[in-house]
């Protein structure tokens, strides 16, 4: 009977469900990340509907209660993940659901021109990075670690000195102007513009970029990775717009995480971390070297270069064996190079709700380099808070400090050349000690070198929306940034004027940043159909900056370093520096986008960008963008496609202009020249002539992209093609004598990008499957051209005459003279027929066999100059990367590749291992050259020249290297990181009385394949010169553990 | 709509505001649009193109080479000097210069041992700077922006000054054209601000003209006299803006011959209103060191550069540095012979045996004849400056560019060579009372040959016998000079300067003096 009851119960209670669908039924659940099965706290929870409704969020331990009508469907909505909607039909009131992370996809919210905005409704080109991809690898700047994330985003790794930035560029050459000469060339630096949290950061300091100065770490390297939310990388005009002048190269936008519990939450993270030396070059040591060098000199020495014998008794490490200087067998490179351990702490706290949320961030790193006397530390200090009393207003307050400290030991920027110098010594040499060592060696190791960059950052915002819809903000940030450099030469390792006189440097600089945004913010939507947002805003900002340094000499003893005062005798100059910067910019920027039940979407834009040192008369440079957007998926033949889930086709224009001449361009510039008859006299400075026509650089950019998502966005495809046009680029002509003045200041040159990028990302399973799978493919091909360079010419050299640009080919080639193997057998030299005499080179020796055929190109038999040529194409064609995520319960695994393809390098540290065996004289190591196809004999077909032939080397110099043998291709495919982490069973963890607990293991820049014979083919200058001089880059292995309570 | 007007006053308010807060005074530099705010600045900027001028004049022994050295009358001593650095100071190089082996004497040496002569220069009397026009350029650039300012108008300039401003920057840029004129022949001419075009060469005839012509229009408002004595004779005046124009017109005569008689009729009514002017006055030859020091009542155009403002300028730019030895020059071991000798033949020839007290009082008797280091030149004997020893223990100069005597002398050959003799032969007359010799009374030919020794005898070392050769046509008869070219050489320009090869670069039109090639 009682069974009967019970059935008719169940029945009833059926009935009355059906009956009553409406009827609410309390629900619980707990929100889980797929891949770490970390808990999301947070999660909006919202019942689908229109308009969808919102219910709560999940709570600090990722739980959440809702009642809710049966079989309605709730949607989850998290930053940086998919939307997950849930069924809830009445049996089920319990659930666990995991979001599978969604960092590129369409109903994203992305916070572009300082506005929110879904992305589906956005025109510009952009791409998102969760802070999840990159938070496992220990790196001091999370830019190193967006390597290979975003198609178009080209970042090269060209150093592993800890603390100095690679090269960052997004969408190719975006500058002709060359700095340096030679190896030492670099390309002035086009950095994209940073907005960390809301605040617009130069990335390009002067000294932060490390290649003249010491001094100074990039304002990135305060930003632990670990306290990153989202990083957003925008590309086109459209897109970036709205941040001006300084957006030209693209714009990067940093959010750090925010406060979002409601029971406080400690976040510990640790990471443990190896650093390992890369292959280094093989050498011969001791006798070994002893040997070869003798033979080589009893085999090649000659007449003309002095009899082998007495050679040999003119080089004391070679003819005195039996003395102990020269008995040695020293591994230079092992003295230099070692491992290292590191560690890296973050501890984040941060509660809250929407109400009121607060964060705090700190971070201790500390890399010592795997060369020695070099290394870095960097603490931070990371708070914001976030306060909103009432719906209408809202308060925002960030506070970031932070203290990096670098030690670039006896190396000068990013290149080591004295390690360089010395581990390239001989072996016979004996090993550093406090006697017996050069200078040199000295330098190295006991330069007391101490680079300090002291960083201050509070920015507030407030907004006030008195209507719905209508939003005031005002935005405003102080950053002091401090640079200070000491660096103390013991008297050991300086010899000046023919003395042991030690040296102190001291340098500082310090540079201000004032800047506040008041904006206007209107959005309405009528009839759900048409929706409107206008933006409109104003922005100034004041910037300063000033470097001093003095240069002493002569410190009473090694310890004692100071002070002496500004006696003459002592100082040796100093002051403060002319690199001095007061600028005064000002904004007004309009915005406005339209769209029609997000199906078609209009976004137009304009900024007037003025700056005080661009000229008084018209000092707004004006920047117009206009965008469109097709949601094709959105139209009534694709209703019901399933298989489609979103298709867009974008489509935008936009100019941004920044303007490149001053006010000393435009008007020039007048010095005191000191005094006539007694009157003072000021005058011209002739070295420019004023040039008031000098046209801005323009940045001309159309975007043309199509995204494609099927089967609920288990397969997404970005594909866009651009062409950039950068005209105006401004150019230092030199002018005919007459003209008095040196030089001016043209607008002639002309750079064209075009290329593609494509994104694809799959998820083969379901969102419900327990196996999280994930491939992200992107690859950016890119091809620049040279449309127009100054005063009509069609080639410009630079660099020394090394480094060519011509119209119509890529921005930079190399220009050097072409060798085509080496003469087999004399009868191969060619023979002027006119004069009877064989082809020479330049006027001191005519070739042989066994010399490099290096081809006359001008048909003289004369090899100079003339005979150059240009090849290859000093900046990557193909750049891109591969990224794979898989989870499985609490495992996960996440590995990225990055690639680069056809770009030549400059293999300089060949020539100078080639070098070295020919310079019997110097003391440099023997390295063993065995493996490589060399002329030994008449009558050999070989690729070298004879190196051991120190005859010929002196008189030909066969391996100089500006000659095409020494250009490789420079592709490679880099497996830069994998991760491997394990998140403890909750049960488990809850025992210890923790939220969550994960442990981890990564690795980075694991192997490089790359047909390019020298050691890394990433660690070449920007412009693609591989130099002994360069730091490898370390090889990283961490052990990591994360813990939260 | 209340809402939206405030909002557009507010839009309003911050633009306005914005264009003060986008104007921001630089500290470290000064920048056009900065400068040109009142006649301070104008003023500054004038005497700096002085000042750029006399540098390029003073780089070198600029004046003595161009107008001296080249006659061929003088010639280094063998004498040795064992000077501080233990080399021996023959300069060889006057030697080049007066056998026109300016090739060599521009050429890049080091250390020029000529092991026939022994002789040894210095690399630092860096000779090749007078083939270098750039300087001259940037006078004439900056002379062209003084104008191009002062007629777009600059607070607190009244017209006087507007006019005495533009007359010295007219006057300053065709000085600067006549004396590249006279060493290189053609140059490019241009009065606009900030050329920075490619250029070619142009007539210089053509170029002198338009000198003339652009003096004409300047120099009305010039003034005749400056209120600061200190400005006497070192900036512009109508009477040096007269000079040279006579200069200009006599040169032309010298190249185009078919309208002769029209420059030098025009020299000649130049001379007449400087007379006019009566600003300027032969001083005695017994205090005649006045002259040369600078600024006296004689001195119509001059550069200074006085030890009382300044640092001593280059000694070497100076004749008077060749041709003086200790006690005249400081006490150095490099001082006890002078450096070069006037060649006796020619100073018999000039001076002759009659009264002449330049003879008496510019040489010494012993010496005068003697060819060797013991002779000096007492022209240039001034007091030694206070504080200036060793090497540079030489009496102070100004770098002479125009003197009276020169000026009178110009026109009484002007008056001359139109057959003026009686009017010739007053100006000729008032130099010669001057100088305590009786008068002349040639006429015809031997008129203007007196007048042209007459210009030897008094401007010896001023730097401009040379030019006088070349105009005179002179240069061909070795008469008159022991440099003489042929009327082929002289056709080809074997009277100019080498022009630098840096006048080629990023300059398709330019082409060198063919002589020198």
């Amino acid at each position: 009977m009682k069974k009967i009851y019970f059935l008719l119960f169940l029945f009833s209670l059926l009935a009355s469900i059906s009956l009553h669908a409406q009827e609410n039924i309390l629900i619980k659940g707990s929100v889980l990340d797929k891949e770490t099965g970390e808990r999301l706290v947070g999660v909006s929870i919202v019942l689908d509907g229109k308009p969808p409704k919102s219910l709560t969020n999940t709570n600090a331990n990722g739980d959440f209660t809702a009642k809710v009508p049966v079989n309605s469907t709730l949607i989850l909505k998290y930053l940086g993940y998919r939307d997950f909607r849930q069924v809830v039909t009445a049996g089920q009131t319990n659930f666990t659901i995991k979001l599978a992370s969604s960092a590129r996809e369409m109903n994203e919210v992305v916070i572009r021109g300082y506005v929110a905005r879904q992305k589906e409704e956005t025109t510009g080109s952009s791409v998102s990075i969760s802070g999840k991809e990159i938070r496992d690898i220990p790196a001091a700047s999370a830019e190193d670690l967006l390597q290979g994330k975003v198609a178009g985003l080209n970042i090269q790794v060209n150093t592993g000195a800890p603390g100095f930035r690679g090269s960052v560029s997004i969408r190719g050459v975006s500058t002709l102007s060359i700095s340096g000469s030679g190896e030492n060339a670099f390309l002035s630096p086009t950095s994209p513009l940073y907005i960390i949290d809301g605040v617009p950061i130069d990335a390009d300091g002067s000294t932060e970029y490390g290649y003249n100065s010491n001094s100074g770490i990039s304002p990135l390297s305060m930003i632990p990775p670990e306290d990153i939310q989202t990083i957003e990388v925008l590309k086109d005009a459209q897109a970036t717009s709205l941040y001006g002048s300084r957006g030209a190269y693209g714009v990067i936008i940093i959010t750090t995480r925010k406060g979002n519990s409601k029971a406080p939450r400690i976040r510990y993270d640790t990471k443990f971390f190896l650093t390992d030396v890369p292959k280094l070059k093989e050498t011969l040591g001791g006798q070994a070297e002893r040997q070869a060098r003798l033979n080589q000199i009893r085999k090649f020495g000659s007449e003309y270069g002095g009899f082998p014998e007495s050679v040999i008794n003119t080089l004391p490490a070679l003819s005195d064996s039996l003395n102990p200087y020269f008995n040695n067998s020293t591994n230079w490179q092992g003295v230099f190079n070692k491992s290292t351990f590191n560690q890296t702490h973050n501890l984040g706290i941060d509660g809250g709700d929407d109400t009121f949320n607060y964060k705090t961030n700190l971070k201790w790193y500390n890399e010592k380099g795997i060369i020695a006397n070099t290394g870095q530390d960097v603490y931070s200090l990371n708070m914001n808070m976030a306060y909103k009393p009432s719906k209408k207003f809202n308060v925002f307050f960030n506070v970031l400090t932070g203290l990096g400290k670098r030690n670039a030991g006896g190396g000068n920027g990013i290149f080591q050349n004295g390690v360089a110098e010395n581990s390239n010594a001989s072996s016979l040499l004996p090993g550093p000690s406090l006697f017996q060592s050069t200078t040199a060696v000295q330098s190295v190791f006991s330069i007391k070198n101490d680079n300090a960059t002291k960083n201050l950052r509070a920015n507030g915002e407030f907004s006030f929306m008195p209507i719905e819809g209508l939003r005031f903000t005002s935005t405003g940030s102080y950053e002091y940034i401090r640079n200070t450099e000491d660096t103390f030469t013991p008297s050991s390792a300086s010899i000046i004027a023919g003395q042991n006189w030690s040296k102190l440097l001291s340098y500082f600089d310090r540079r201000a940043i004032l800047y506040n945004r008041n904006a206007i913010n209107f959005s309405k939507t009528i009839n759900y159909d048409h929706s409107f947002n206008i933006l409109l805003f104003n922005e100034i900002s004041k910037r300063s900056f000033q470097a001093n340094y003095m240069l002493n000499v002569g410190t009473a003893n090694d310890y004692i370093w100071g002070p002496l005062g500004s006696s003459t005798m002592y100082s040796r100059g100093g002051g403060t520096l002319d690199n001095y910067v007061n600028v005064n910019t000002a904004a007004f920027s309009a915005f406005f986008s339209y769209n029609y039940k997000k199906k078609y979407i209009l976004d137009l834009s304009y900024r007037l960008d003025g700056s005080s040192v661009s000229g008084f008369d018209d000092p707004y440079s004006k920047n117009p963008t206009i965008g469109l957007r097709w949601n094709y998926n959105k139209e009534k033949i694709f209703e019901n496609a399933n298989w489609l889930s979103s298709g867009s086709i974008r489509a935008t224009w936009g100019r941004n202009v920044s303007p490149t001449g001053d006010i000393y361009t435009l008007y020039g510039t007048y010095s005191p020249s000191g005094n006539y008859v007694g009157s003072p006299s000021i005058g011209n400075d002739f070295g420019y002539v004023p040039n008031n026509t000098l046209k801005p650089t323009t940045n001309t950019t159309y975007n043309l992209a199509f995204d494609f998502g099927f089967l609920q966005d288990r397969f997404t495809l970005t594909y866009e093609t651009y062409l950039k046009t950068v005209s105006n680029l401004l150019w230092d002509l030199e002018l005919p004598t007459t003209a008095g003045f040196i030089k001016v200041k043209s607008d002639d040159a002309s750079v064209v990008n075009y290329g593609h990028e494509a994104n694809l990302n799959i998820r083969p399973l379901s969102a419900k499957s327990k196996v999280n799978l994930a491939f992200n493919i992107n690859a950016a091909l890119n091809r620049d051209v040279i449309t127009q360079l100054p005063g009509g010419v069609t080639q410009v050299l630079q660099g020394e005459g090394t480094i060519a640009s011509r119209v119509g080919r890529n921005a930079f080639s190399n220009y050097t003279i072409v060798t085509d193997g080496v003469y087999s057998t004399n009868a191969d030299v060619p023979v002027d027929p006119i004069t009877g005499l064989p082809y020479r080179n330049g006027n001191s020796a005519f070739f042989q066999e066994g010399d490099p055929r290096w081809v006359d190109i001008n048909g003289d038999y004369i090899l100079d100059d003339n005979d150059k040529q240009i090849t290859g194409n000093l900046q990557p064609r193909l750049t891109g990367g591969l990224n794979t995520t898989i989870g499985y319960k609490g495992f996960s695994l996440l590995l990225t590749g990055v690639f680069t393809v056809k770009r030549t390098i400059n293999n300089r540290v060949l020539a100078d291992r080639l070098k070295s065996a020919g310079d019997i004289y110097g003391s440099r190591a023997l390295l063993p050259i065995d493996e490589l196809n060399y002329w030994k004999n008449p009558g050999d077909v070989a690729k070298f020249a004879n190196p051991y032939d120190y005859i010929r080397y002196s008189r030909i110099s066969p391996f100089r290297e500006n000659q095409s043998l020494f250009l490789e291709d420079g592709s490679y495919f880099k497996l830069n990181t994998a991760t491997f982490g394990y998140t403890f069973k909750k049960d488990f963890v809850k025992r210890l009385n923790v939220n969550s607990v994960r442990l981890y293991l990564s690795a980075y820049n694991i192997f490089t394949a790359s047909p390019y014979s020298g050691s890394n083919p990433e660690t070449v200058t920007p412009l693609g010169y591989d130099k002994s001089g360069g730091y490898p880059v370390a090889r990283k292995y961490s052990i990591g553990f994360n813990i939260e309570l | 709509m209340k809402k939206y007007t405030a909002l557009l006053l507010l839009v309003l308010i911050v633009q306005s505001s914005c264009k003060k807060f986008l104007e921001v005074e630089s500290l470290h530099r000064i920048s056009g649009n900065n400068y040109w705010k009142s006649k301070a600045d104008v003023e500054a900027f004038t005497v700096d193109l002085y000042a750029k001028f006399r540098n390029k004049l003073t780089q070198t022994s600029f004046i003595p080479a161009t107008g001296d050295l080249r006659t061929g009358y003088i010639k280094f001593t063998s004498t040795v000097n064992a000077n501080t650095v233990g080399e021996v100071s023959r300069r060889i190089v006057y030697d080049y210069i007066a056998r026109n082996d300016l090739k060599r004497v521009v050429g890049n040496y080091v250390w020029n041992t000529d092991l026939t002569s022994g002789g040894i220069f210095y690399p630092s009397m860096k000779f090749n700077s007078i083939t270098v026009w750039t300087e001259f350029y940037q006078v004439i650039q900056g002379a062209n922006i003084l104008i191009d300012q002062i007629e777009k108008g600059v607070p607190g300039l009244s017209p006087a000054d507007e006019g005495q401003y533009r007359g010295e920057a007219a006057f300053i840029r065709s000085l600067a054209y006549f004396m590249m004129v006279r060493i290189y022949g053609d140059v490019p001419y241009y009065t606009e601000p900030y050329i920075k075009d490619a250029m070619g060469r142009e007539n210089m005839v053509s170029v002198v003209n338009k000198c003339i012509a652009d003096v004409e229009k300047y120099k009305e408002s010039l003034p005749v006299a400056y209120g600061d004595p200190a400005f006497r004779a070192v900036r512009a005046t109508k009477g040096a803006a007269l000079t040279l124009q006579m200069h200009m017109n006599m040169w032309n005569a010298g190249f185009d011959k078919a309208k002769a008689a029209a420059y030098y009729s025009a020299a000649a009514d130049l001379g007449q209103k400087l007379l006019d002017l009566k600003a300027y006055e032969l001083i005695p030859i017994s205090s005649f060191s006045a002259v040369m020091l600078g600024r006296s009542p004689e001195g119509i155009f001059e550069f200074n550069q006085s030890i009382n403002y300044e640092p001593q300028p280059n000694p070497i730019a100076f004749f008077g540095e060749m041709v003086l030895k200790f006690p005249n020059k400081g006490p150095g071991s490099d001082n006890n012979s002078s450096h070069a000798y006037i060649k006796p033949a020619y100073l018999s020839k000039i001076y002759g045996t009659g009264v002449d007290l330049r003879k008496d009082l510019w040489f010494n008797s012993q010496t005068m004849l003697a060819g060797s280091g013991s002779f000096e030149f007492l022209k240039f004997k001034g007091d030694i400056v206070s504080g200036a020893t060793g090497l540079y223990g030489v009496p102070e100069w100004g770098l002479i560019i125009f003197r009276y005597a020169d000026a009178l002398l110009l026109r009484a050959e002007a008056l001359a060579e139109l057959n003026k003799d009686t009017e010739a032969l007053e100006m000729l007359n008032m130099v010669r009372a001057r100088a305590g010799a009786g008068s002349a009374s040639e006429t015809g030919q031997q008129l203007k040959d007196v007048i042209f020794m007459e210009r030897n005898r008094e401007l010896l070392g001023d730097g401009c016998l040379y030019f006088d050769l070349i105009r005179t046509g002179r240069i061909l008869d070795s008469q008159w000079t022991d440099n003489p070219l042929t009327q082929a050489q002289f056709n080809d320009g074997g009277w100019t300067w080498p022009i630098d090869n840096g006048a080629l670069l990023n300059n398709p039109l330019m082409k060198l003096n063919s002589y020198w090639q």
